[in-house]
């Protein structure tokens, strides 16, 4: 049964949260001057100290990031050189959907973190695959650098997150608002209407994806697992758990990720920061054939024959456990000329035959001239051997 | 990715700068308000046992690396070969960025014919295995793999970069290289971070004899230390030289 | 358009370029007056100080919790908790108990019979029954 009280207006007070204690600042002052008596022995155990009026401050000050046990944990766990000051960490921990203020929250770091970590990813696989074509490319620097993937980053490093930002949150937990929607912030010009490009009235190559689009070669200011442009208004409602939530943590935990590789470059240098990335982005690992996914193999692979002056590609049949028997296995390969170019084996010959033919564009797109290549940045470190210079290729196979 | 790249142009121009990369250097213990968190103290005070560290690596080694040794010269010099097949060569949660030493034991035979030939084709071929002895159990592993060792290593903490030296075969995917019994030293890098320890689920074992009302049981957890191979290296530059 | 991307991440293996100890917190719980907490007030006095020195990457927090028995709760990457009660236990003792929360990895304990675990590559290739020239029976 449901009884409502009109003339007794309903008292809520939260203790724990800012936007309570800013919501309603009268509550706040007859909360304080009636101490609450829990019978504890203030002797024993002291009241809390006060928190001072940094409460209503949207962000941590600097000063309390010394104090702040989880925040010297973390710069301990990470490693990071003591030029590191323990305040930069802990701005390095300021979204921007937190404290809008560039002078307090991680925005330029995160952005010269940015610069930096695409840039290493990019030449490191540039150099490793020469041949990989720009879609891929661009895949694989997201599998690297994007979003999801310096959330985990950020996760295995044990950054907790605040529930709401605010002044009185501790400096060592990562703050950011899931309701506040953030423009863009990295390298791209963006285009003015996204729903034309999503129409078709815009055709956007990979061309126009290199000039005008982000690092990842994504629009700009478009959701592109929701098929739709990001909101900018705050009116937006969001529930908690949801895509929309999800998307803003993994922003939030990525930026942070990026404005402690600024960090660690803005204050210990470049070799310092390459290392950084080195020992916890690039030494991630994923297999990078699975990454592609062909629509016409054969079609292509008659191409690129076509363009090297190979001889045309022919699939022959190797071996094959027998039609009629009850699992019938195939194996193809396909040929130009006398050189083998890939196989694989399938259930049938058709299947078959697109397996060789993806296998022989893999291991053409894969070429890679060792492990161990060397990059262009290691040219910066004085007494460095002479460059020799590395392959590049002519580009992938372009067919209508 | 573009624009990224010509920033790294522009940036070639800039006059290089060389400046000591900090973040390799151990890490600072600083004095915190926070007494709990921090205060000064030897590093491995809860580690009794003494660690066997290889001597600092010449400045001709680390060029190339620009890295800067971790241990000061004044570390204690390695030790004989221990059974084990392991040497330990940096102290625990200290630093994490594995430093290159010279192969701590260098023999002076010269390498066989057939290795200096062959080893270079070995060292190309991408994908490399060993299969390292530890206490004379082999594990075949590459780099990244998680080995579980059956025991307890003792005195070891999580961090510590342990070199395993003992192995009977290194190989590619088409050349193998095998010892008799030990493959040299020289020819490999095998190192190994100490992760931490793990445990199983309790064993329990009822003892119970027939016609007698008494069960014993009995219980047994093991411990295991659980090693990341961080890296394996094929030294082919010996072979050039 | 000839070759699509699928989108993938990167797998992540500590001790592969950077090593992150798994533990992240502990917290210890005494009590005062009780008896079984004799062992932990000292173990606090005299050993904790040093051990959290030692330890820097892992946050100590040390509070009360009266008429209860001690309890180390260590806190982990992957978000799970271990906790252990060391009631009546010397403070040598204790800290066996702590230093087998800052080696575990905060995993369930699992029974494993494969000592090598790896997501990479087969180095050498599988074995393949199509290929080869057979073998006469």
């Amino acid at each position: 049964m449901r009884t409502s009280r009109p003339d007794q207006p309903f008292r809520a007070v939260r203790h724990q949260s800012t936007s309570a204690l800013a919501l309603d600042s009268a509550l706040e002052a007859t909360a304080a001057d009636e101490p609450y008596d829990d019978g504890t022995d203030h002797v024993r155990f002291p009241p809390l100290e006060r928190l001072p009026n940094a409460t209503k401050l949207p962000s941590p000050l600097p000063e309390r990031a010394l104090t702040s046990a989880k925040l010297a944990a973390l710069h301990a766990r990470l490693s990071l050189p003591q030029k590191l000051p323990l305040q930069t960490l802990a701005r390095a921990l300021v979204d921007i959907s937190a404290d809008e203020n560039p002078l307090f929250n991680n925005v330029n770091l995160a952005f010269v973190g940015q610069t930096i970590t695409h840039y290493h990813v990019a030449e490191w696989l540039m150099c490793r695959y020469p041949r990989l074509p720009m879609t891929i490319m661009y895949a694989a620097m997201k599998a690297y650098a994007g979003d999801e993937t310096l959330h985990s980053v950020a996760r295995s490093w044990g950054v907790e997150s605040a529930a709401e930002p605010g002044g009185e949150v501790d400096s060592g937990l990562l703050q950011f608002s899931m309701y506040k929607p953030v423009s863009h912030i990295g390298f791209g010009y963006g285009r003015k209407d996204n729903s034309r490009v999503e129409q078709g009235r815009w055709r956007r190559g990979i061309a126009n994806r290199v000039l005008f689009d982000d690092d990842f070669g994504e629009q700009i200011g478009y959701d592109t697992r929701k098929k739709a442009q990001i909101p900018t208004s705050s009116q937006r409602t969001f529930s908690y758990g949801t895509e929309e939530t999800r998307a803003a943590a993994e922003r939030a935990h990525a930026a942070a990720v990026r404005a402690v590789v600024g960090s660690v470059y803005a204050h210990c240098g470049r070799e310092a920061g390459k290392a950084f990335i080195r020992a916890h982005i690039l030494s991630r690992t994923i297999d990078v054939s699975t990454l592609f996914e062909f629509k016409s193999p054969v079609v292509e692979l008659a191409r690129l024959c076509q363009r090297e002056d190979f001889e045309p590609p022919v699939a022959r049949l190797l071996s094959e456990t027998g039609r009629l028997s009850r699992t019938p296995v195939f194996v193809v390969g396909i040929f130009s000329g006398k050189d083998k170019l890939g196989e694989a084996v399938a259930g049938n010959l058709d299947h078959a035959r697109y397996k060789a033919a993806m296998n022989s564009l893999k291991s053409w797109y894969l070429y890679s001239p060792g492990e161990n290549v060397r990059v262009p940045s290691e040219m910066l470190v004085e007494g460095s051997k002479a460059w020799e210079p590395t392959y590049i290729d002519i580009g992938e196979i372009i067919h209508g | 990715m573009s624009r990224a790249l010509l920033r790294s142009a522009l940036e070639l121009r800039t006059p290089i700068t060389r400046l000591p990369p900090p973040f390799l250097l151990p890490i600072p213990i600083r004095p915190r308000a926070n007494a709990l968190t921090a205060a000064p103290a030897a590093a491995r005070f809860f580690n009794q046992t003494t660690q066997i560290v290889d001597p600092p690596i010449p400045s001709s080694i680390l060029a190339d690396a620009g890295r800067t040794p971790t241990q000061s010269p004044t570390a204690p010099a390695p030790t004989a070969a221990p059974v084990a097949g392991i040497s330990k060569i940096s102290a625990a949660l200290s630093t994490q960025i594995p430093q290159p030493p010279p192969p701590a034991r260098t023999s002076t035979e010269p390498l066989s014919e057939s290795v200096r030939t062959l080893l270079p084709l070995l060292a190309a071929q991408p994908g490399h295995y060993a299969t390292a002895h530890i206490h004379g159990r082999p594990y075949l592993v590459t780099a990244g793999d998680l080995v579980r060792l059956p025991f307890k290593m003792p005195g070891v903490a999580p961090g510590d970069m342990l070199r395993l030296t003992r192995a009977t075969a290194i190989g590619s995917r088409d050349f193998t290289l095998t010892g008799a019994p030990w493959v040299d030293e020289r020819v490999f890098e095998c190192r190994a971070v100490v992760l931490g320890t793990e445990s199983e689920p309790m064993r329990v074992l009822i003892k119970k004899k027939r016609r007698q009302r008494r069960a014993k049981r009995v219980e047994s957890k093991h411990r295991f230390t659980v090693l990341r191979i961080s890296e394996l290296r094929i030294c082919d530059e010996l072979v050039a030289a | 358009m000839g070759v699509k991307a699928v989108h993938r991440i990167t797998t992540g293996r500590n001790g592969l370029g950077a090593f992150i100890l798994q533990c992240k917190k502990m917290d210890f719980h005494y009590c005062d007056w009780a008896g079984s907490s004799k062992g932990m007030n000292g173990f606090i006095k005299s050993i904790l100080p040093k051990f959290a020195a030692a330890h820097p990457q892992i946050e100590f927090t040390v509070s009360p919790r009266p008429s209860k028995h001690p309890v180390i709760i260590g806190h982990y990457i992957n978000g799970r908790d271990k906790a252990i009660c060391v009631r009546n236990l010397e403070p040598l003792q204790i800290l066996k108990k702590v230093e087998l929360l800052r080696d575990a990895s905060g995993e369930k304990l699992k029974k494993v019979t494969k000592p090598v675990q790896s997501i990479n590559e087969s180095v050498r290739g599988i074995w393949s029954p199509y290929h080869g020239n057979g073998m006469r029976v």
